[in-house]
């Protein structure tokens, strides 16, 4: 009986790894180079700052500035759109400079890149965007569109699931 | 064409002057001016109060008069160095401002047939309208391309579009600004079914002749509208463009990254200029370059590293000259002795420093 337990738990500690090696994608390489970049980026920039699992809200130059500026000016007016929800919220200082300092409180976890690096990063992404990140590893990614902006950009802060047709998938773990 | 070897060039374009303008200007145009009979630079900066100011400057840099506009402008069309007609945001009224500043007029605008085609009074210097009244009060404003996205999508729409003539004539008097005409047509790459650019404008120049000249971002040629509304077509081809620029993928027209890559991985032709002195045609050429760096950084296709060609009076292209990539194409002005270029080294928020080069073949 004792034997069979034993086989039977080596037998469950053999089949796991293969389990979970059927979900297993590799991230494809210009994900997998991107998420090195975040990494990289986020321990230059922000060295203090802890980076965990979790999505992180961008708000960059490129793109349709007038989208971003229109998110913007919904965000002033619903900070509870955004507040607790994010990591951390990235911004430059140029994109504050053409915003507003504002754009500074509208949660405790804005972090401003006062260098601009943020907005020469090669992280797929423009304008008001989410990063989610899994193991360090960008797992999900969405910019938002013209027409999210101008007419529900409520919705575009709803939390990236995986299966969502909205974002971008991304092959991973 | 002409090869022109590299020392040759030296000799072709160096520079000779350094000339500063006291401002942080913007919407940079330079052009020949049928009215002066030469040429005539404008640009806009805002004063201590928060107006915009724009000078207009004839055969010079610096202003022989000036507008100041109340800042909520939506567009602008400098008719000389009297007036300028303005067409305020949230307002379809255009106003005929004098010299003084002051609103002389307020212009009715008769579209007629031109209703359903939306085109804009002048003037973004990055599109170039043709700001230019001729002798007989004629106005061409470059017509308008509502709802770009959907002319990557909308094939038909595009086709649509596409189809009608490419600059509207107007008539100015006192009273009114009336369509009179279209003309020009668009090129034939426009109409075909794939056609899908990233930018269907086109950066244009008016010539002493009265002709408009036109250039596209991604095509190599030049096409010379004639005031007999016939048209022509002249071999544009920088030494730097390796294979003819592909268009986009309609379904990624949205996505600003691609637009970005294919922006910087593509060598383009703007900012068209017509330097009445010396009768000849610029084009910058904004070479390829790579878009991803092995650092995570990408590129900007406003830095991408330039040259210019120059073309004779009879459109043959005579040299392609390449530029320091510390000057910025991006601020091209012409003046009697050269052609100034912004060197953003040399300026400050408030002081725009401009090399002038000479150039002669």
């Amino acid at each position: 009986m004792r034997k069979r337990h034993t086989l039977l738990v080596l037998l469950v500690l053999w089949a796991l790894p293969l389990l979970s090696s059927d979900n297993y994608t590799e991230p494809d390489p210009a994900t997998q180079k991107r998420s090195a970049f975040f990494v990289s980026y986020m321990k230059e920039t922000f060295p203090n700052f802890q980076l965990t699992d979790g999505e992180y809200l961008f708000i960059l130059s490129s793109g349709c500035f007038r989208c971003t500026f229109a998110v913007y000016n919904y965000l002033m007016a619903h900070p509870e759109t955004v507040c607790g929800k994010y990591k951390a919220i990235l911004i430059s200082q140029s994109t504050v400079d053409k915003l507003s300092e504002n754009i500074l409180t509208i949660d405790t976890n804005v972090l401003c890149d006062t260098t601009n690096k943020l907005d020469r990063m090669s992280f797929g992404i423009f304008g008001v965007s989410v990063l989610k990140i899994q193991n360090q590893m960008i797992v999900a990614s969405k910019s938002i569109t013209v027409e999210e902006a101008q007419k529900d950009p409520a919705s575009f802060f709803a939390p990236i699931t995986l299966s969502s047709k909205t974002s971008q998938e991304l092959p991973t773990q | 064409m002409i090869n022109v070897s590299a020392q040759t060039e030296e000799r072709l374009t160096y520079p000779i002057d350094t000339l500063f303008i006291p401002h942080h200007i913007t919407e940079i145009c330079s052009y020949y001016s049928a009215v002066e009979k030469t040429q005539v630079n404008t640009y806009f900066f805002i004063d201590s109060v928060g107006h915009a100011v724009l000078h207009y400057c004839v055969n010079s840099l610096y202003p022989t008069t000036s507008f100041v506009l109340n800042n909520t402008f939506s567009n602008y069309f400098v008719v000389d160095r009297t007036k300028v007609i303005v067409r305020y945001v949230n307002d379809n009224h255009l106003y005929s401002i004098d010299s003084s500043s002051i609103v002389t007029n307020m212009l009715e605008m008769e579209l007629g047939m031109e209703k359903e085609q939306p085109f804009i009074l002048m003037t973004k210097p990055f599109a170039y309208y043709i700001p230019v009244t001729q002798d007989s009060g004629l106005l061409y404003a470059r017509r308008i391309l509502t709802s770009l996205s959907d002319y990557k999508i909308n094939k038909d729409h595009r086709l649509r579009k596409f189809s009608k003539p490419m600059i509207t004539e107007f008539s100015l008097n006192n009273e009114r600004l009336t369509a009179y005409r279209g003309i020009g047509h668009y090129p034939s790459a426009h109409l075909s079914e794939d056609s899908t650019y990233s930018h269907y404008w086109f950066w244009t120049a008016m010539n002493k002749d009265l002709d408009i000249v036109a250039a596209y971002f991604f095509l190599d040629s030049l096409y010379v509208v004639h005031r007999n509304n016939m048209q022509d077509r002249y071999p544009l081809k920088s030494k730097y463009q390796y294979h003819v620029n592909e268009t986009i993928d309609p379904n990624e027209s949205n996505n600003y990254n691609y637009l970005a890559e294919k922006a910087c991985e593509s060598t383009s032709y703007m900012y068209l200029r017509y330097d009445a002195y010396r009768d000849l045609y610029y084009v910058v050429v904004s070479k390829a370059m790579t878009y991803e760096n092995e650092d995570g950084t990408h590129n900007d296709a406003a830095d991408k590293p330039w040259s210019l060609i120059v073309l004779d009076s009879e459109f043959n292209q005579k040299a392609e000259i390449d530029m320091p990539n510390h000057l910025s194409k991006h601020e091209l002005m012409i003046v009697p002795e050269g052609l100034a270029v912004k060197d953003p080294t040399l300026s400050d928020k408030n002081n725009f420093c401009f090399i002038i080069y000479n150039i002669e073949l």
